[in-house]
């Protein structure tokens, strides 16, 4: 059974013609759904006509200006963060372009390319060296013996160590 | 019943902290109570009340003069709650929660006044399972007697949406109204039916 325009009508708090009225009263004779809506709806309206405000604690507008200045305290303090961030910022950006600048007067950027490809080529060769000299000591025998207790006395003060840790840290969560 | 001196709103609008003060103590009781029916509890309403006021006072400037101010003010609460209500899943209502009516009734019957906190508890338990944005419609329009137009500026809907939000609470509201008595009258009947030997 179609509940339209009945169910609107219901619900709707426009005043509603005598035929409007008239055929509403007789779908509510044989429609159990909208008769329910209707009751359910009747008695939830009194009781939200009826409803009163609900005001707060006393004295809430002086918590409210108490509140407010401590959040304009706050406000206050968070704005001197922000501004000495930015300062520090354009500080170290202008002696960025400043360092730049002098550097640049001093030196062309050709030779700069220059000796940067020098540094970089240097260090690769030193790399080499080092893994030269590491790859030349490996090859001498070492006896097994040697490893052994050298790996054991690792080990050893690796357990020590993560002991110390955990001890230190399970004492300071039972202090709390 | 919130009659407020244009002066000490223009006054606040000049910064004045004082005027502003003024404004919280002549709407803090719509307010509150938007955020209560919203939220359904006295603490988190108080604070969510104190927060509104707050934004109000941090966006005074862009507060059009045109509108009347305690609907700017009431669509601030409306915005802060709905947010709240999105942010937290579940919404609990403390059954116990004293409801403090310090509107003057005329006639102090312990009675009247007992069956009037239940009530208002009933209905507060049948509101709050409606949706936020349902609830905050039915609010403004019963407890804030806002006009469809009025709600739509102040949560920022159409006019239309308005109208199918207030059906559907409506609707909902009265099929659970309807449900919950015939569940209540049931229990009664058990109650006081002679057991069966």
């Amino acid at each position: 059974m179609s509940h339209q325009p009945f169910e609107s009508w219901l619900l709707e708090e426009n005043n509603r013609t005598p035929e409007q009225e008239a055929a509403l009263q007789a779908h509510l004779l044989n429609c159990a759904e909208c008769r329910q809506i209707h009751t359910g709806w009747q008695e939830a309206r009194l009781s939200l006509k009826s409803a009163k405000m609900v005001s707060p604690a006393p004295g809430f507008s002086q918590r409210f200006s108490a509140s407010l200045v401590a959040r304009r305290a706050e406000q206050a303090h968070r704005r001197q963060i922000r501004n000495l961030i930015i300062g520090l910022s354009l500080g170290l950006i202008a002696t960025a372009v400043l360092l730049t600048a002098v550097v640049f007067s001093f030196t062309s950027p050709a030779e700069m390319l220059v000796n940067g490809v020098e540094a970089i080529t240097m260090g690769v060769n030193r790399w080499n060296q080092v893994i030269h000299v590491l790859t030349a000591a490996l090859q001498h025998p070492i006896f097994l013996v040697v490893w052994i207790l050298v790996t054991c006395g690792v080990s050893i003060l690796a357990c020590g160590w993560l002991f110390t840790l955990w001890r230190i840290s399970v004492q300071g969560a039972q202090q709390e | 019943m919130n009659n407020l001196d244009p002066q000490i709103l223009q006054f606040a609008l000049q910064g004045d902290d004082a005027a502003f003060s003024q404004l919280v103590e002549t709407y803090q009781r719509p307010v509150y109570n938007l955020c209560y029916r919203m939220l359904g509890d006295g603490v988190e309403a108080e604070d969510a009340a104190q927060e509104s006021f707050w934004r109000a006072y941090q966006n005074l400037r862009r507060y059009d003069p045109q509108r009347p101010f305690i609907t700017w003010l009431l669509s601030i609460a409306a915005h802060f709650c709905i947010d709240l209500q999105r942010k937290r899943k579940h919404v609990v209502y403390p059954i116990d929660d004293y409801m403090e009516e310090t509107a003057p009734d005329p006639a102090p019957n312990p009675d009247r006044v007992v069956s009037q906190m239940d009530e208002d508890q009933y209905l507060h338990r049948m509101i709050a399972q409606l949706g936020a944005k349902d609830r905050a419609v039915l609010i403004l329009r019963y407890w804030h007697e806002m006009s469809e137009i009025e709600i739509a500026q102040s949560l920022d809907m159409t006019v239309s949406a308005v109208k199918s939000r207030l059906h559907r609470a409506r609707l909902q509201l009265a099929r659970r109204w309807e449900t919950a008595q015939s569940q209540n009258s049931m229990l009664e009947r058990k109650r006081h039916e002679s057991p069966a030997f």
